[in-house]
Parts: C-alpha cells; structure tokens; sequence
C-alpha cells in the first residue's frame, strides 16, 4: 500500500474518531443546556404552584432530547481537517517529549503536486505512514472530559436546586380563587357577618310587624317572607353569615317580598282617592272615611248601610250617591291615567317598591365598585353584589312589564265597579243595593291587598336597608367610608368604643355626622321634637360635651355615653338607647331654705334617650305625637331622596337613620311612601 | 482539487519508484553518528558550552557564520581552536585592533623578486583559512571589519585587480566584548546580518568550572583527534539543504519573522520596543537551522519545536530594539521569546 494512501487512511480513521468525541462533546453541551433549561422549568413551575401536565413534562423531555441530538449533530458535522487529526497522530507518536510532527509534515508532502516530491519527501512520508501504522485512532484521539463538563455540573447544581430547594410557591403567596373557595372553615368563621341584636332591632320590628299584617290579612306569602327575614335576622346575630350567604338569601327575600308589588302599584293611592271623593258627599261619607282609611270592616259595614240606605232612598238622594260615586270613579281614573301616562317604569315610583328595587340596585352598583372587600371575601362579596344588582334589575324591568295588565285591571275594575254602582243607584233601588252589597265584599279586600302591599314594601324596603348594610360592612373604603364607617358604628353601638378625635365633630351640620359623632345629640333632638324638632348643628355641636372627650379612644371609651362621669362603661346598643346625663342635672348650691334632701340617683342608670322620647310621646308630654312627626318628616325626606340628585350610596344613610329613631310603637306606622 | 483527486496524486507520488528511503535514513543517520563524534571530541576539551558548540556546528553546517559574544576568558578562542582540531580543517586566528589593516586581515600584493625579475605576489593574509577566528572584531575600524565581512558574504576576496576564492567550508567566528565598549566599533546593522547565529558564552557554572580547573591547571589536555574531514562537512552540508520543510512549518517560521516586524507584528511589545523586524536571512537561518537541529536528531523533516529552538539564537542580532527598549533595558531574547511564546503554530 502506498505510504501516501496509507497515511490518509489512517489519518481518515483519526478523524472519524474524532468526529465522534465532537458530537459527545456537542451533546454533552446539549445535555448541559438541556439541563439547565429544565432547572428553569422547574424552578418556573415550582413558583407557579402548579404541577406542570403530562404534556408538558413530554413536552420539556422532548425538548431536552432535541437539544442534545442538536449538539451532538451540530459537533459530528464540525469541520475537522486532516492536518488536526495528523496532530493528533503526532501527539500520540511522540508522547510527552519532543514533538517531532512526522505525520504533519508527510500530510503536507502527500499535497505536493508530483514534480516537487524530493526522495527526502518521500521518504519522510514512508516514515510517517509506518510510524502512524502502529497508532491506534483511540489511542490518537483518546477519550477526554468533555470541556462542558463544569457547565454540565453548574446545571445540575441549578437543576437540584430549582427542584430541591424550598422556594415559595406563587400559590402559597397569593391564594388562587380556587383557593379562596376551598377556605377553610375557621378562615370562613373569619369572614362570617355578625351583628349585634341591638343592631338589628328595626328589621325585627318590621318582621313583626308583617306579621301581624300578614294574620290579619291572611297572606300566608306575606308571613313567609316575614319568617324568612326573621330567620336571617336571627342568624346574622347569633351565629353570624357569610356576606356571599346572606346577600342571597337577603337577595331572595327582596325578590319574594316585591312579586306582584307592582300588580298591586297604585291600588293605595286609587283607594285613598276614591274615599276622599266619597267623603265629599254627607250619604257616602261615612264610606270614603273607612275607605281611606283602608279599615276593611268599617268599609264593609258602611257600605252595606249604604246599600241598605239607598233601596229606600229617594231618586235624589239615589242620585247623589250616583254622583259621588262618579266621582270616586273619576279620581280612580285620574290615578290610571296618570300612571298610564307616566309608563310602567314610572309607575314603579309610586309603589316605592320599583323605585326602591332600582334605587338600591344603584346603590348596590356604586357600592359594588367602592368595596375594596375585607379579607379574602372581598371579592367574591363584589361579585356577587353585581350578579344580584343585574339580577334585581331584571327581575324588577320584567314585572314592571309583565305587571302592567293585572295593574291596570286592578284600577279598571275599581273604577268599573265605582261607574256600575252610579249606573245602578240611577236606574233603580233594587239594583243600587245589589251593587252596593257588591262593593262591600269587593272593596274591602282591595283595601286587604293594598294593606298587603304595604306591609311587604315595608319589609321589602327593611331587607333592602339590610341588605345594603351587609354590603358596607364589608368596610367602605375611600372618601365616603369614613362617614359611613362612623354612622355603622354608631347604629351598632360601637361609636364610642371606636370614636376618632377629629377636630372637626362638632362642626358637621349632618345629623347622621351627629348622630355618628355623638349619640347624645339624638337625646338633645329628642328633647325638641316637641313640635320643632331638633336641626342637625345642635345635634352636632352637642357632641364634643355630651360626648365628653375629644381625647384618646380609651378615654373616649370610658366617658362615651355617660356624659363627663361616664362612670358606667354601657355604651348602649345603639343610637338612641345610650342612657342618659345626669337625670338630676349638675349638682349646685342650695339657695333656698331648708332640709336638703339629696336624690339617691346613679348616673347612666336612668332612662335611655329612646325610652324618654317614646315615654314623652306616649304620655303627651309633647305638644304633638312623635310618630305624626317622625311620619310627616319621613315623607318629606322621601320624597326629597326620589326627586333630588342624592346619591343612591348616601340615600342609605337617610334612610336608616330614620329607621333608627322611629317610633317604638306597637304597631309600625306606615311608610311615607305606602301613604301616598 | 477535491480530497479524491488529492489522494490519487499523493498516491502517485509516493509510488514513485525512485524514491529511495533506505539511502535517506542511512544518510541521516550517518549525518548524526558523524556529528555526535564531532560534539564528544570538543567535549573532551571544551568543558560545557554545548548550547554553543551545537549552534557552531550548526551554522559551520549551514554554511554560515558565527558571532560570539562573551566577556574574556570563557573559552571562546578554545573553542574554536578545538574546532578545528576536531574537524580537521585550517585554522587561523585574527586579534582585532584599531591599527588592523583590512590588508593584514585579507592579504596582500608584495614585490618578491625571483630570478632576478622584480613581481607582484599576493600574501595571503590569516582570512584564507577554513576556520577563522575573528576575535574582538568589534576593536577593529569599520574598514577593516569590513574587508571580513566581504569575505564573510562573498567567499572570496578581492585584491587589486584579482579576485581569491576562499576555500570551503570558509567559517568565520567572531568575537566581541559586550562590557568593554570604550575605543571600539560596534559592527553596523547590515554587517551582522551576514552572521548565521550569535551566540552568548554564558559563565559556566560550577560543575563546569571544576571541570575546567581539572583539565586545564593539569599535566597536560587531551589530545583530539579528527573526527570529520572537510570533504565529509560538504556532504552534511548538502544533505542538510536537501532536507524537506513541510508547509505548515515553514509557515510558521516565516509568520516568526513577520511577527518581529513592528508594521506587521500583532504583538504590542514588538509594536511598541522594536525599530526593524528580522531579514529574510533571518528566516533562511532559522529554516536551515531547523533542518539541522532535525537531521542532526535523526529525523527526516524539522518540526515546529526545531523551528522554535532556531529562532533566538538566529534572530537576536536581527532585530534592532528602538529607543524605548532600550532605555527599559529590553532584551532581544526577551522579544522572541515572546513572539515564540504567544505566535500559534497554525492558523
């Protein structure tokens, strides 16, 4: 064999080897990148808290694969000359000791075209090819660590620790929503609503006193959204709610409480108009008084003497009954088509109920965006806020819509029976009292629904106050917070306990700041609902003294409520129910003669300030009954909350301090708006 | 070509019948037997050195010349004086003074009267010698240093109208003081570029002062006898310039000598410490050097460490330092060393 040819064949076979140690070195730098990418991949996933899928572990081991074929073919396919791998022969002939380069010297004569090859060449080519001949590849190219090899343990070290080390999962930091609705029952008991009873002392009253509506008037439905109220109420004290929990069953109940509210819309009004109209005429007007006062018996009676009256009346007097009873029905009509003018959606006003529904839904809607929520509730509380205003708002659009008909046969058919009893009474007196006799079954229970009506817009408007009051306890936030925050303590009886040294107290005309600021100011009012009433800078500015400290909360704590002496740490369980200053008033000196007989009296152990003013009330020692005050001011309010531009979140406040210093009478007055 | 075509006519190649390996290796080896039996008989005198006696040879076999620098007494005349013992050719011996003549080193036309009749006679001056040992050329006036170095370059030498050859292997070994430089002439540029190596007599060290002391403060010195004739010297020096320089290595060595060019280095020291780079006698000495050290280790071609061995002692002189280097006291060696050190043997 030709030296030549001999040394190229060797050479060749030293080249193949070390095209293999590039393409392990290649892949060897693979793995190394492979590792390290999948150290980046678990450490990622590890952060993120998730397991990664079994289509991306496929996906990463695939990867890792590909970059390691990658590395080991991008090293096979590296360019090795001849004249490398003659080195490599070299180094192996000559060992450690002088390199003598015989192989790469022959390989640079073997490319010499033929006419400069010298003997001495080729020669020097017969040398190499024999010396070479005895070089093994491996032994030329022996296998060496891959220079990746720190890169490969750096990789390693950045894999154990990505996938050993105790790095936080994001999930651990920041509960996912999944999280949040696995709660545990201890963090759920956290999130739960309690209300003190004291607090919830108005809804209370209304349940009682829809059911007392509800047994008189036989409206099983009635009774049972009373009983469900009634429930919430006791649940929200005793064992408290979740704010999602009880938003739905409040949710629920206003729903319950509103059905067929606006197929009973206006039949109050109607009934009231066709009694006044009634009362104009002395036959009919012992009728139209019990009409307008919507006493079912009294009505029933008077018309049935009615009845009786005018088959033995006299053309005339049959005529005038005729007569008025047009007239009832012209005022019935009026109401109709004042409604019908107004429109389904403004109909809704005058039954409170719809205007109430969309007032609340506003109101839930700005809160819904105001609340930062407290604790891990907050959001969900949100959500749910907005799924129940679209809800309520579409509850109340459709029966507005769907309520328009039995509405206006409810009207048609008071108004059609006014115009066939008048038709009748003309005619002749046999059909006059057949008509009557009609009208004292059927009015009476008109007056039933419409007392019904009543009775579930009082309750509806107590779940709704309820409701929006669950809604802020989840902590409003911003600039309307402050205010809300304090009036809320206030009606829970924690105002005092909580109370912030603001400069400013007394000076906030607002009598919910006053009442917010200093319970007393409700007594200092109540001591001038003598006809005048009390404004809200007296009840504010009352606050600094009657409230006796604008000094540290403990301080404030230890006087709140009980004047300068504040003894007795009570703070009362509301506005209204703190006690009293001094009953006595400040000791002082004697001017007259005689024995001084010193009252053994204890300070705060008097009357609270509610009980003075419904004593005071009750006993006539005012000028003009509380609750024709608190009525008449209430409707005024009302009627100010529906036509000015107050905002839905502030008509709440208004709202509830007038349900905290409402009448405590047997029987719950009727709300303004039922009145009218 | 392609790598087929390639193998085809490198196959062809070294098919060819002519070649005759086994004459080749003989020769080599004989060249080496023949030098080793050189290096022992100056051993026998010379104590140490043989970093010197290797490069004499060296350039003796490449046809050149040697420069010897060393301060007094370190052997240098010895050397050459057992040199030529050793090689069994002519010797003579030139003390270099400021008064020389260049006719007193060359020769010169002298009226000799012979039968009566008056003629012209050239009187070989001690130049015409197959060893000749210039020492302290650098006392000598440029003139006369440069009627040497003619000869030096031309092998021959020319008087009056007549040219003289000078007879082969001409090798001149010049000597010069580094230390003592008052009254003398440093040889120009140009002229030590005509010397193949220069070479530093180093002191010896102790051992080797022992030694010294032993043989020479003794009865008598050994006696050397010939171990190569002059026609044996001209075969080794034709063998020697038939020994191939595989491209990448001759690559190298010319890549050497560019590096010590400031214009072409991409080294900043030569940049910064060296006026002028080696000549292209710097590159023949150092290829032919390497063909030497190889053939002379028994091999058939030099390799990259040859090369690497070559190049101080062939360069040194040849690469002039600025005036920055040689105010920071930078040495030549010190240079290639670098060059060496940093210059990757492929690219």
């Amino acid at each position: 064999m030709p030296d030549g040819v001999a040394l190229l064949a060797i050479l060749a076979r030293v080249r193949r080897r070390l095209r293999a140690l590039a393409a392990f070195e290649g892949a060897f730098i693979g793995a190394a990148l492979a590792l390290a990418a999948t150290a980046i991949a678990v450490a990622a996933v590890r952060w993120r808290g998730a397991p990664l899928s079994p289509r991306g572990w496929r996906f990463e081991i695939g990867a890792a694969v590909a970059i390691v074929a990658l590395g080991a073919l991008a090293g096979a396919l590296r360019r090795i000359p001849l004249d490398r791998c003659a080195r490599f022969v070299d180094g192996a002939l000559d060992g450690a000791g002088t390199r003598c380069d015989r192989v790469l010297s022959a390989l640079a004569f073997t490319r010499m075209n033929e006419t400069g090859a010298t003997a001495f060449m080729r020669a020097a080519m017969a040398d190499a090819a024999a010396r070479a001949s005895d070089v093994a590849p491996r032994a030329a190219a022996p296998f060496r660590r891959p220079r990746a090899t720190p890169a490969f343990a750096a990789a390693a070290v950045l894999l154990g620790v990505g996938a050993l080390s105790p790095l936080p999962a994001r999930g651990s930091r920041a509960p996912t929503t999944a999280a949040l609705a696995g709660t545990t029952p201890a963090r759920a008991d956290t999130a739960r609503v309690h209300l003190p009873g004291p607090a919830l002392d108005a809804e209370r009253d209304e349940v009682a006193a829809a059911l007392r509506a509800a047994r008189e008037l036989r409206d099983t439905e009635l009774a049972g959204v009373a009983q469900a109220l009634a429930a919430t109420v006791a649940d929200l004290t005793n064992r408290g709610l979740a704010p999602a929990d009880a938003l739905d069953r409040l949710t629920d109940l206003l729903r319950r409480a509103d059905e067929d509210a606006a197929d009973l819309a206006g039949l109050p009004h109607a009934l009231d108009q066709a009694g006044k109209a009634l009362q104009a005429t002395a036959a009919t007007r012992e009728s139209g008084t019990a009409l307008a006062a919507e006493d079912g018996e009294a009505t029933q009676r008077a018309l049935s003497d009615l009845a009786d009256r005018a088959a033995a009346a006299t053309d005339g007097e049959r005529n005038r009954i005729a007569a008025s009873l047009d007239r009832a029905s012209d005022g019935v009509r009026t109401i109709d088509d004042a409604r019908r003018a107004d429109g389904p959606a403004s109909g809704m006003p005058e039954a409170g109920q719809p205007t109430s529904t969309s007032g609340s839904s506003g109101s839930l809607s700005t809160g819904a965006t105001d609340s930062q929520g407290k604790g891990g509730a907050g959001e969900p509380n949100k959500r749910r806020l907005s799924r129940d205003q679209a809800q309520s708002s579409q509850a109340s659009s459709s029966q507005s819509t769907a309520a328009g008909g039995p509405r206006e046969r409810r009207l048609q058919r008071l108004q059609r029976e006014l115009n066939e009893s008048a038709a009748a009474c003309r005619t002749n007196p046999e059909a006059c009292r057949h008509q009557l006799q009609r009208q004292s079954r059927e009015l009476p229970r008109m007056e039933d629904e419409a007392r019904s009506l009543g009775a579930r817009q009082r309750l509806a408007e107590a779940v709704r106050q309820l409701r929006e009051r669950l809604r802020r306890e989840g902590g409003g936030a911003g600039e309307r917070g402050r205010d809300e925050r304090r009036f809320l303590r206030s009606a829970r009886g924690e105002n005092a306990r909580v109370r912030p040294a603001s400069p400013d107290d007394g000076e906030n005309p607002g009598a919910a700041r006053a009442l917010a600021e200093d319970p007393d100011g409700i007594a200092d009012e109540g001591d001038d609902m003598d006809g005048t009433g009390g404004d809200g800078d007296t009840a504010g500015e009352s606050a600094p003294s009657a409230g006796g400290s604008e000094g540290s909360p403990s301080e404030a704590s230890a006087n709140a409520g009980q004047g300068a002496d504040g003894q007795d740490s009570a703070n009362g369980d509301g506005i209204g129910n703190q006690r009293g200053n001094d009953p006595l008033g400040a000791r002082g000196p004697m001017t007259t003669r005689g024995r001084a007989h010193e009252a053994a009296v204890k300070n705060g152990a008097g009357p609270t300030r509610s009980q003075v003013i419904q004593s005071a009330a009750k006993r006539g020692f005012a000028h003009t009954n509380y609750q024709s005050v608190f009525t008449d001011y209430q409707a005024v309010v009302e009627e100010s909350l529906d036509g000015s531009a107050v905002p839905p979140g502030r008509r709440y406040i208004v709202r509830r301090y007038f349900q905290l210093i409402r009448p405590q009478s047997t029987r719950a007055p009727q709300s303004a708006a039922a009145t009218r | 070509m392609s790598r087929s075509t390639s193998a085809e006519s490198t196959a062809k190649l070294v098919t060819d019948p002519g070649t005759a390996d086994g004459e080749i290796a003989r020769a080599v080896s004989q060249f080496r037997e023949d030098l080793g039996r050189v290096r022992t008989a100056i051993a026998r005198r010379l104590v140490g050195q043989s970093e010197i006696v290797d490069g004499v040879l060296t350039a003796l076999l490449a046809g050149g010349h040697i420069l010897l620098e060393g301060v007094p007494g370190l052997g240098k005349t010895l050397l050459v004086k057992t040199l030529g013992e050793a090689l069994d050719l002519t010797f003579s011996r030139v003390q270099f003074t400021p008064d020389l003549m260049p006719s007193d080193v060359v020769g010169t036309n002298m009226i000799v009267e012979s039968g009566g009749e008056r003629r012209f006679e050239f009187q070989k001056g001690p130049i015409f010698a197959n060893l000749v040992l210039a020492d302290e050329i650098n006392r000598a006036t440029p003139k006369t240093q440069s009627a040497l170095l003619e000869a030096m370059q031309e092998q021959s030498v020319t008087v009056g109208k007549t040219t003289y050859a000078l007879s082969p292997p001409f090798f001149v070994l010049a000597t010069q003081n580094p230390i003592e430089m008052e009254g003398t002439y440093p040889l120009p540029e140009a002229q030590l570029d005509r010397f193949f190596f220069k070479l530093r007599v180093d002191f010896p060290a102790r051992e080797e002062l022992h030694a010294i002391l032993d043989r020479t403060t003794g009865v008598g010195e050994g006696a050397i006898t010939a171990a190569l004739g002059r026609e044996r010297i001209l075969e080794m020096r034709e063998l020697v310039r038939q020994v191939p320089v595989a491209r990448p290595i001759q690559d190298y060595a010319v890549r050497l000598i560019e590096a010590t060019h400031p214009a072409r280095s991409q080294l900043p020291e030569v940049k910064r410490v060296v006026r002028y780079g080696s000549s292209p006698r710097g590159a023949q000495a150092v290829i032919l050097a390497a063909k030497i050290r190889a053939v002379a280790d028994g091999r058939l071609v030099p390799s990259f460490d040859d090369v690497r061995r070559s190049v101080t002692p062939a360069l040194r002189h040849r690469v002039l330092l600025n005036f920055e280097g040689e105010a920071d006291g930078i040495t030549t060696d010190k240079i290639l060393a670098d060059i060496v050190a940093q210059l990757p043997e492929q690219v």
